[in-house]
């Protein structure tokens, strides 16, 4: 009788054992979660922005070399 | 001998009074013993029980967590990759830029939630328990969680046939 009391405790620290294991995963699972959150924004909006803004730029560009062009060849 | 005939009256006394008083007393606290055993034994039984369960529960809500973050994951690659369409001139800045904010970062989750690259072997697997938790993949984790439960289960339903067995006693 006392060999499965102590086998039942044993049992126990091991599903405690266990239940810490999958709450450590679960913290693992929110820090990847926030790193996924953190791709969608702020990176991406930013990168969009970034190369909008670059795309525009190099559009105006090569308008005031045409431009420029033109007037040199009249 | 008075005084030997009183001490064999208290003898006969004891024998046929005492004695079987004793032994009765003695079957009692032995019987007592073995209720309060039985008691405990069931109680810490319903405890690992309850225990288990709640661990169960805890771990589908682990496993739901590595489903959401794979979906995530997905709707984020599809969110990259229009982006990549979007941009799709030649420009070595943007590149640079897309492999070491997104893509390299999204390969370090994948391999955080999934392990390495499939087809590869995934080394986190082969990290046994005194590795830190830190270094494994949450799948990696998964597999070594769902092995301890399956033998602890294992060892709970062998010690429940057990306590059945000395309830029957």
């Amino acid at each position: 009788m006392c060999e499965l009391i102590a086998a039942n405790k044993k049992i126990q620290e091991e599903c405690a054992m266990i239940h810490q294991k999958i709450n450590s995963g679960k913290e693992f699972a929110i820090e990847i979660s926030d790193r996924l959150d953190k791709i969608i924004d702020p990176i991406v909006p930013k990168l969009r922005e970034k190369y909008d803004s670059k795309k525009k730029a190099i559009e105006s560009c090569d308008a005031a070399y045409n431009d420029n062009t033109d007037k040199l060849n009249d | 001998m008075k005084a030997l005939k009183a001490n064999l009256k208290a003898l006969q006394k004891q024998d046929q009074v005492d004695v079987p008083r004793i032994k009765a007393n003695i079957d009692a606290l032995e019987g007592f013993s073995i209720k309060s055993l039985k008691n405990q034994l069931n109680d810490d039984n319903k405890k690992s029980q309850s225990q288990i369960s709640a661990m169960k529960k805890s771990f589908e809500d682990l496993q739901k967590k590595i489903d959401s973050l794979n979906k995530k994951q997905d709707n984020i690659k599809i969110t990259v990759q229009t982006l990549s369409d979007t941009y799709d001139d030649e420009d070595l800045e943007r590149e640079n830029d897309f492999i070491n904010k997104i893509h390299d970062k999204l390969t370090t989750c994948d391999r955080d939630i999934n392990g390495e690259l499939k087809g590869r072997d995934d080394t986190s697997d082969r990290l046994d328990d005194s590795v830190l938790d830190k270094a494994k993949s949450l799948h990696s984790r998964k597999k070594q969680i769902i092995s301890k439960i399956n033998s602890m289960v294992g060892q709970f339903n062998e010690n429940n046939k057990l306590i059945k067995d000395a309830n029957k006693i």
